[in-house]
């Protein structure tokens, strides 16, 4: 256990260090610091933004657009999946039109959404669930056809009707398989929410970052990336956490 | 194979209602250009090129950025998986930049390379180093260490170890998580043409919509789709091949 | 304490139980294969039945055929003189793969509590009805815990419980306590006993050990394979209750268990 812990204090060192050369690089002056701004300047515009609350409303503005769409996308998703994978008209319907739609980049479905939408928080949300909903739809698709045949008879011994069925038997069977495409899905959510901003002009993190550049404030261009950064990290880990306490007995094995 | 027509209801339904409901005035003919429109700019654009041009143009950046992403993520797995004391100290400073989108990088990349090629690739480049990087250290990672000894034994230079036993070895899985990258590469090129680049098949989408051109727009959108589905369908059908071929040398 | 077959025979009951001429045949085409040939058996009402034979005779599927989750090829099953359809809550299997017959998200006593669920029982009763099953079944301590976190024996143990919440008028038990110990398989051979001969159950027992199936039943009927069919029928007319030392030293014991291995060793 001592030689994690030294190998941990060795990570902290090199990332400390990493940060140190760049500091002393443009105190060397060895770039342009309008390109380069260093870690110092760059963390006093992170904590100014703090503290005039500008970042904080930008923030709140991205995680909500990303939240909306995201959960839009998971429901959908999920349904849609275990329709495609419980019934074989709706494959035969749906699934080669789907195969069409999913290989296609998110963000070319923006300006037919401006169109609909307008520039507007809907757009937004309209794109973020069509781009995160496609590896929810398939981990459902997957979890809703791979259901233990031994437990199909259960159900039907036990007399169950096809919605407690799908409830009791199927969904828990396939919500490791989702839980793996929800995660998936955020960090889309999160790029189609600073995408959106970024051409809609609409208040965010994203928006915010492309005006920093715009007036070559690049202290507040490289704080909006870092804060962007944690938010990806930090959704991802809450969604680990969940996922681990929903799906504890799979963990739990003798 | 009987019933495959049903594939089709649904689409053919979609245009088919399209039509009718403009001609009869129910859709807003600004956004929703007719199916005939739309086709009718699809085809004009196709036979003066610039249809073809752009997507040309999409596909450089998305290629060149690839090969970056690739080659980056590859020189920073061989140290990583070939050391557990090296990933135990490098790692989270890795984990700590992966999750930044790569879209966030677009305005960093304009202040830095200006409108262009260049911008443009390393925002691919970024996007495409974690899904290589990921695999090709899992995979070095499960290569038989008997394997590495014998390059040892011979006394081979470092550099010519990685190149005739590391690799090799780790090659089939290295090729699946490209494939994972240049299905990546195309969706961000497009984002990034979307967003501020002018160029390609992304700009050209949003500068129709924007010059009121909607019937070019969609004529556009249903082209980058075919082309993203043509595109992922080769790179499906190359996995299933590179796969194919270790499978037959007894590697994988 | 007399045989409970003879106490049906005596009521002249109809049989909870009447298979006429079933068969079941797998695969189309050159590669059809018969499993089941023409079964035709009775099992009283009460009747403890065990089904012995060589390993892929077609047990597990005469029992999938029962509980009405297979359609026959041929023939027809009647349970109480209704016909079998399918599934039913009154016929319940336990199955011979425990491992993958319980809900793995679900702990042990949600398990049990499946059987008792959509019935308009709260979730505090349905809790108490599931550990006193599982009191039955040796398995308190571990109501709690998750499928995976028990032993072959304990899962089995535990979809046991879940089959007799359902309190199932016909028992079907495919193989049930081949991966218990020596022990908690006579404890388990005696509560069983003692259920069914309680709550008046019909049990259709699979195992493919002789001397169980001895002193289960109170018939033994001895399949054959390829294809599988009927080969022999005995009664058992050992008094009830057993003894796991007594019984196993009686003399008529002895004499089935002589009869029915040079019985199964002519096969
Ligand atoms: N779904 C199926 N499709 C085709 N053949 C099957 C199927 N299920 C069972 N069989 C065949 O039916 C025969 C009988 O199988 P069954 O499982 O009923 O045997 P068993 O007597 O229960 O064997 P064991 O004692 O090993 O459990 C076997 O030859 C098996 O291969
Ligand atoms: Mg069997």
């Amino acid at each position: 256990m001592r030689h994690s812990l030294i190998l941990r204090i060795f990570a902290l060192l090199f990332a400390a260090a990493l940060i140190a050369i760049w500091q002393l690089a443009t105190d060397a002056r060895l770039f342009s610091p309008v390109f380069f701004p260093s870690p110092l300047r760059t963390i006093t515009a992170l904590i100014d933004g703090a503290s005039r609350g500008t970042l904080w409303s930008a923030l709140a503005a991205t995680c909500l657009r990303m939240f909306y769409g995201w959960v839009l996308a998971s429901l959908l998703g999920i349904v849609l999946g275990a329709a495609i994978a419980r019934s074989g008209p709706i494959r035969a319907y749906l699934e080669p039109t789907l195969e069409f739609l999913r290989p296609l980049p998110a963000s070319a479905v923006i300006p037919p959404a401006i169109l609909f939408f307008g520039l507007s928080n809907e757009m937004t949300v309209a794109v973020i669930a069509f781009g995160a909903v496609w590896p929810v739809l398939l981990g459902s698709y997957h979890g809703f056809t791979n259901v233990e045949p031994r437990l199909e008879e259960v159900a039907a011994v036990h007399g169950m009707g096809a919605l407690e069925y799908l409830w009791k038997i199927a969904f828990p069977g396939a919500l490791p398989d989702i839980f793996a495409g929800i995660r998936v899905s955020l960090a889309i959510a999160l790029i189609l929410a600073v995408v959106t901003e970024m051409q809609a002009a609409l208040p965010g993190l994203g928006f915010n970052i492309l005006m920093a550049q715009r007036m070559f404030r690049s202290p507040e261009l490289y704080a909006g990336i870092i804060v962007l950064g944690g938010l990806g990290f930090l959704t991802n880990q809450a969604l680990l956490i969940a996922e681990r306490r929903l799906l504890r007995w799979r963990t739990l094995t003798r | 194979m009987t019933g495959r027509w049903r594939g089709a209801v649904i689409p053919l339904l979609v245009f088919l209602l399209w039509e009718l409901g403009s001609h009869a005035g129910v859709l807003p003919h600004d956004t929703m250009s007719r199916p005939s429109d739309i086709g009718g700019a699809g085809w004009q654009a196709l036979s003066d090129g610039s249809l073809l041009y752009a997507t040309f143009q999409t596909f450089e950046n998305a290629l060149i950025g690839l090969v970056i992403g690739t080659t980056i993520g590859i020189l920073i797995s061989l140290p990583l998986g070939l050391s557990p004391i090296v990933d135990a100290i490098v790692s989270p400073t890795l984990e700590t930049l992966r999750p930044i989108p790569s879209v966030a990088l677009i305005p960093l990349a304009l202040l830095l390379f200006g409108f262009g090629l260049r911008m443009e690739v390393l925002v691919v480049a970024f996007a495409c180093v974690w899904p290589v990087m990921v695999v090709s250290v899992s995979a070095i990672r499960s290569i038989d260490p008997r394997l590495l000894e014998v390059g040892r034994m011979m006394e081979m230079p470092v550099a010519l170890r990685m190149l005739r036993i590391v690799l090799p070895a780790a090659l089939a899985r290295i090729g699946v998580g490209i494939r994972v990258a240049a299905g990546v590469a195309l969706v961000v090129a497009v984002t990034v043409e979307i967003v501020l680049n002018p160029q390609g098949l992304g700009y050209g989408m949003i500068s129709a919509s924007q010059a009121l051109h909607p019937e070019l727009m969609w004529a556009e959108l249903i082209w980058v789709g075919i082309v993203g589905w043509g595109f992922n369908a080769l790179l499906v059908a190359g996995e299933r091949i590179w796969l194919g071929r270790f499978m037959v040398a007894g590697v994988a | 304490m007399q045989s409970r077959s003879d106490a049906s025979a005596t009521t002249a009951k109809p049989p909870a139980l009447r298979m006429r001429n079933l068969s079941l045949s797998y695969g189309v085409g050159p590669s059809r294969k018969l499993i089941l040939d023409a079964i035709d058996l009775d099992v009283a009402e009460g009747e403890f039945l065990s089904i012995i034979g060589p390993s892929g005779c077609g047990k597990t599927t005469l029992l999938r055929l029962l509980a009405g989750l297979v359609p026959p090829s041929a023939g027809e099953i009647f349970f109480h003189e209704q016909p079998v359809t399918g599934p039913s809550r009154s016929r319940v299997i336990v199955f011979q793969d425990y491992g993958r017959a319980l809900l793995p998200w679900r702990k042990v006593w949600a398990n049990v509590a499946l059987a008792l669920e959509s019935r308009g029982i709260a979730r505090a009763e349905r809790r108490d009805r599931a550990y006193a099953l599982l009191e039955r079944m040796g398995l308190t301590a571990v109501g709690d815990y998750f499928p995976g976190q028990l032993s072959g024996g304990m899962q089995q143990r535990v979809q046991i419980a879940r089959a007799l919440a359902l309190e199932p008028q016909l028992l079907l038990m495919d193989e049930p306590f081949g991966a218990l110990d020596a022990m908690t398989r006579q404890a388990l051979q005696d509560e069983i006993a003692r259920l069914a001969l309680e709550q008046q159950i019909t049990v259709v027992f699979i195992t493919h050990d002789l001397e169980e199936a001895i002193y289960l039943g109170d018939r033994v009927v001895a399949l054959a394979a390829n294809p599988g069919r009927v080969a022999s029928s005995s009664e058992v007319d050992l008094p009830r209750p057993r003894n796991q030392l007594t019984t196993r030293e009686d003399p008529r014991f002895l004499a089935h268990r002589h009869r029915l291995f040079g019985l199964l060793m002519d096969h």
